[in-house]
């Protein structure tokens, strides 16, 4: 007897608090993250924060670079070379690194999105030293060869695979952002095209690092117990010696808006329940409508207690998942909503009950209650992400990039709390009310 | 003064400058490191007993409680209620129902969760300070004044059995189930786990009894962490526990181990691409002398990187992306493991691997330049923790548990240290021995002849039942001779030989996770092995048909599809009657296995291979199950059919209710029979148009 089997919901949970922290908080009492800050001749901008709660640094070193950079023809570049920084360098061994690390008894790491490649270390404070020393290796002595590429081409394979391709509805975001952003920026994701990474030449992925890993396109943080004369003196030798690469060479963002609806059908032998994902064009980061919306999704489909959850999963039982989410980029946005049938129940019905949610708040506004409750998650995830060295140093260098001003750390919640009812409703109704969106319908392979 | 305030800091400038002679080539030099200081805490009682540590934390005006409960899954008298008690703490407590407490806990950005382990339960909340009174209050309530409504239960129960169901399709976790089982013995709490069956049998009386039992304050501790002081604090807690009295606590005997027979456990999973594989050995309780130091040599087996089978089993000869070694940490007695999911062809070789490691430590000490790095990323990953003020919580609340005095916690670093090569070479000559270890593997059969190598190879199945015989009585009878008393039992061979036709109609329930849906199923044969199936429930629409040697399928209302070979020859099965009973005609052989708890055990593989067992009842030798696996899209799981509750038609006995069990769903069919009935012959051939 054949029948489907049930959605492997714990995957999608992930993917989506993966994008829930991405989210930075509001409101006020807290304590405010104190840092002094300074730019080398050669442009590398140092953030000091410290805090001697324990004796333990973190380093993040925060370049301007992600998907959005890539020539369309060599997609994954970005990401690639977060795997290539782990390789070798002039004065590293290769595979080396991560032993010197291990062997101090720290801990390493490293991100790519669409504007930004993140490398992070965590240390005992007495090694600081280490992280500056291989972070300045990597910054500029990084071992492109065949070998590294070739080992690397191999595993960004097989995460591929394991994260997206074998991963129910693992194509959403690709399809999504490339319907909603057309060929312009933000039209491809960050893992990119196998193919493109197996054709390219050796000598692009030199040019890409040349182009890219320079001082002057880097942020670096240094969070925790240390002493601020001797970093400062560290900095300088291990990064002052690098030259101001001039002007970095970049692609001409491009952001279009998606004109019609979009929909299409995907067949997902993967899945097990059929699902639908909408994608709305949605407010940028650090614009004034990113955090009504924000504090929307927060309505729509934060907790038990949330619209969506409340009249779909618990009242209507049409699904076993509903969410929403705000993706804030540095030159544009979207706004996805998504819902998971449930067993036995037409996934058109879900799609339609969700505009139905969004269109009340379209209609009716929010009602005072949830706008306070929203206030207070928004305030709650605002404190409670300042906490832990690296999680600070990480803000710091994406405040700094982003708002041009590692202060806005400690401001940012004003912005929030300037949020009115009337804004909610409108941010719904300039953004949502509109057929102009991705729908993607993922049916299990043969319904 | 502030002349000399400027010489000072030319000095200052003039030494960075001096040192600052470093070679940015090469590796800094590790400068010493700040001396550690366990960091501070305060530890008290409440009035009514229950234990208190309370970790300041000023960082920013948030806060953690948790309260950890000495009991778990070991007190179990019916496998799975701690779990359920403590999904069902937050479900209703003093008034508020589950919805009101999701929504004040939503409302001002907080929340509240429960969960068991085997030793304990725990229930955790995290919030902004200056939500404390409410939080506290809803965090007191669902500890000291939970409701248990009977109506959150029932909600629940659809999720606990998709979860129990779930873990049987994840070979590594049926590998460290099986492997609990080897090393403890069966019928050890530790190696017990909640099955479908006892969460089932779970009333809410039990629920109330093992929250009365040990839900105690003296039974218990409290960990306190944020932006509070313990002065501020202790009055809240005093309050807000006021009510919570203490209690006797029923006494908790843990047996020692009973270890099943030394040798390769093997638990099949055909079509499976990789072998989860483990070799273990019994260790010590966590507060055994030895404890630590068989942790050490865990780690240096199988921690991140550095580890002896990142190494081998990775590195050297890419058997594997994530090779493991550890000791796990309960209180009463501990395991030794190390393994990997490895391709099937080198399953031998990875054991071999894994031994060779094992036998390395035991006939010399590891190199000293390998362990210092291992002991080296074990201190620092333990003090990096420090960091985190909850991680210093837990760590407070498992030495309270466990009777480790909080000296040892605050030495532990000094004595990783002080750790040698020697002493890996006692623990690994002590402990893992060839002669005291045994061998898991959940794989694909065509991997097991391979095992032999490592000893006597006992069979199970993916239920973690013996397929093998092991644990099963003889049984004096072959499987023809079972099978011809069960079509005895059934009517009779020349009673069935004379059905010409049966159409058996069933409504059909399927129940996926929380979700069930309803339908119906209609299915019609003839003697002369033509048939006709519709299966009607909602989403799910699957028709067959068999007519004159030709089958065809239609899935959800596509057109009708002709099948070939191996899903024709099943479908030909299908359209025999009485399929069951005829099984071993059809071309399938069988095997005695033996019996147990009155049930007899048959294996009957089929010409393609495949294998299942059928469980008949000893005394009324009535077929009570098959037992099988089903490739479900993410590898194979098993798939149990159950026939329950035969009545008699015409002078046959025939199932009521039918139950095909699989981890993803279950699906219950209520039967009636009509027998001898004239069936149309067009009914037995697709529709031109059938389907779009």
């Amino acid at each position: 007897m054949k029948i489907p089997g049930i959605l492997r919901l714990q995957n999608l949970a992930v993917a989506i608090a993966a994008f829930a922290v991405f989210y930075v908080p509001a409101k006020a009492q807290f304590k405010p993250i104190t840092f002094s800050e300074y730019t080398l001749p050669n442009g590398l901008h140092v953030i000091l924060h410290r805090d001697e709660s324990a004796p333990v640094v973190s380093t993040v070193v925060h370049y301007r670079v992600g998907a959005r950079d890539e020539d369309p023809t060599r997609s994954g570049f970005a990401h690639f070379f977060e795997h290539l920084m782990f390789e070798g360098t002039s004065n590293i061994e290769r595979a080396a690194m991560s032993g010197y690390v291990q062997e101090a008894g720290g801990t390493l790491n490293a991100y790519t999105s669409f504007d930004e490649t993140v490398y992070q270390f965590t240390l005992p404070s007495n090694e600081l030293k280490l992280a500056l020393w291989i972070e300045s290796q990597r910054m500029r002595s990084l071992l492109v060869d065949e070998i590294g590429v070739q080992t690397q081409r191999g595993v960004v394979k097989e995460e591929r695979k394991n994260r997206y391709d074998n991963a129910p509805y693992g194509t959403w975001m690709e399809s999504i952002f490339k319907n909603l952003f057309g060929t312009g920026t933000y039209s491809w994701t960050p893992i990119g095209s196998a193919q493109h990474i197996d054709s390219a030449k050796i000598d692009e992925f030199r040019s890409f690092y040349n182009q890219f890993y320079q001082p002057n396109n880097a942020t670096l943080v240094i969070a925790g117990d240390f002493n601020m004369t001797e970093a400062r003196e560290w900095v300088d030798q291990y990064f002052g010696g690098f030259k101001n690469a001039g002007d970095i060479k970049r692609n001409q963002m491009n952001v279009t808006q998606i004109q019609n609806e979009v929909r299409q059908t995907v067949e997902d032998p993967k899945a097990q329940l059929p699902a639908v994902f909408i994608g709305f064009t949605g407010p940028k980061k650090g614009s004034s409508d990113i955090y009504a919306m924000e504090m929307l999704t927060d309505i729509l489909s934060n907790g038990e207690s949330s619209r969506m959850y409340r009249r779909l999963v618990d009242q209507d039982q049409i699904a076993v998942a509903a969410q929403s989410f705000a993706f804030d980029l540095q030159y544009g946005g979207a706004l996805i909503a998504l819902g998971v049938a449930a067993p036995g129940k037409d996934i058109s019905i879900v799609e339609k009950t969700i505009y139905d949610e969004i269109n009340r708040i379209v209609r009716e506004g929010v009602t005072d209650k949830e706008f306070e409750k929203a206030r207070n998650i928004i305030e709650a995830k605002f404190v409670q992400g300042k906490k832990g060295t690296l999680e600070k140093a990480i803000a710091l260098a994406q405040y700094h990039t982003y708002f041009g001003s590692a202060s806005v750390i400690n401001n940012e919640i004003d912005r929030y709390m300037k949020v009115t009812k009337a804004d909610l409703q409108r941010v719904a109704q300039q953004y949502l009310n509109s057929d102009k969106r991705v729908v993607l319908t993922y049916l299990p392979k043969g319904q | 003064m502030k002349q000399f305030r400027n010489i000072i800091a030319l000095f200052v400038l003039a030494a960075t400058v001096a040192t600052a002679q470093t070679d940015i080539t090469k590796r800094p030099e590790t400068i010493p490191g700040k001396k550690f200081a366990f960091p501070k805490y305060t530890e008290t009682k409440l009035k009514n007993g229950l234990k208190v540590f309370i970790i300041e934390d000023h960082e920013q005006p948030t806060m953690m409680l948790r309260l950890q409960v000495h009991a778990g899954e070991t007190q179990d008298r019916k496998l799975g209620t701690a779990y359920m008690t403590g999904l069902l703490l937050t479900k209703g407590a003093d008034g508020r129902s589950a919805l009101e407490i999701a929504e004040a806990v939503d409302g001002v950005g907080a929340s509240i969760s429960a969960s068991a382990s085997g030793d304990i339960t725990s229930v955790s909340a995290s919030f902004l300070k200056k939500h404390m009174n409410l939080m506290m209050d809803i965090f007191s309530d669902v500890i000291v004044r939970p409701e248990f409504p009977s109506d959150e239960k029932d909600k629940l129960m659809p999720q606990v059995i998709g979860e129990i169901k779930s873990q049987k399709s994840n070979a590594s976790e049926v590998a460290q189930a099986m492997a609990r089982k080897v090393v403890y013995g069966e019928k050890h709490p530790y190696a017990l786990k909640k099955t479908e069956e006892s969460v089932n049998s779970i009333e809410m009386s039990d629920i109330r009894d093992f929250y009365r039992n040990y839900f105690l304050p003296n039974n218990a501790s409290l960990a306190v962490v944020g932006d509070v002081t313990a002065k501020e604090i202790l009055p809240v807690l005093e309050k807000a526990f006021a009510n919570w009295k203490a209690g006797s606590v029923p006494p908790t005997t843990v047996p020692k181990p009973t270890p099943m027979p030394r040798g390769v456990y093997f638990v099949k999973r055909p079509g499976a691409v990789q072998s989860a594989t483990i070799v273990t050995a019994l260790g010590v309780p966590y507060g055994h002398q030895d404890y630590e130091a068989m942790r050490l040599l865990g780690s240096y087996y199988g921690s991140g990187f550095g580890g002896r089978l990142f190494k081998t089993l990775r590195e050297t000869h890419s058997y594997t992306y994530t090779p493991f070694g550890f000791i796990t940490s309960a209180k009463h007695m501990n395991r030794f493991v190390a393994g990997a999911e490895v391709r099937n062809a080198v399953t031998d070789s990875a054991i071999n691997v894994v031994l060779k490691e094992f036998s390395a430590v035991t006939n010399a000490e590891p190199p000293v330049k390998d362990l210092e790095l291992i002991k080296k990323s074990e201190i620092g990953e333990y003090l990096l923790s420090f960091e985190q003020p909850e991680v210093l919580a837990m760590l407070l609340q498992s030495a309270d548990f466990n009777g480790i005095p909080v000296e040892r916690l605050k030495s532990y670093p000094n004595r990783l240290a002080a750790m040698n090569g020697s002493d890996m070479r006692r623990i690994a000559q002590q402990y893992l021995k060839p002669e005291q270890l045994s061998y898991i593997v959940v794989g694909n059969p065509d991997v097991m002849e391979s095992l032999r190598q490592f000893g006597p190879v006992y069979e199970y199945n993916l239920d973690l039942v013996s397929a093998s015989g092991a644990g099963l009585e003889k049984v004096n009878m072959n499987a023809s001779e079972i099978f011809d008393r069960y079509v005895q039992a059934i009517g009779g061979k020349s009673k069935l030989n004379s059905v010409r036709s049966m159409v058996n109609n069933a409504a059909v329930e399927f129940s996926f996770g929380p979700q069930t849906m309803k339908g119906t199923s209609v299915k019609k044969q003839t003697s002369d092995g033509k048939m006709v199936m519709r299966l009607d429930a909602q989403m799910v629409k699957q028709s067959m048909w068999m007519s004159g040697g030709r089958g065809w399928i239609s899935q959800q209302g596509s057109p009708a599809m002709e099948q070939q070979g191996e899903e024709l020859d099943k479908l030909k099965e299908e359209a025999t009657l009485f399929a069951e009973a005829r099984i071993l005609e059809l071309g399938s052989t069988g095997e005695t296995l033996g019996k147990k708890n009155g049930e007899i055990h048959v294996k009957v593989v089929s010409a393609s291979k495949e294998e299942k067992t059928y469980v008949f009842d000893e005394g009324s030798f009535l077929l009570k199950r098959i037992e099988g696996t089903q490739d479900m899209g993410q590898g194979p799981a098993p798939m149990t059919q159950k026939f329950e509750g035969y009545i008699t038609i015409d002078g046959i006995q025939l199932p009521k209710t039918t139950i095909v069990e699989t981890p993803m769903f279950t699906v219950k069919m209520d039967n009636s029979y009509q027998l001898n009935a004239t069936i149309p012959d067009d009914e037995f051939n697709p529709p031109p148009s059938a389907g779009k």
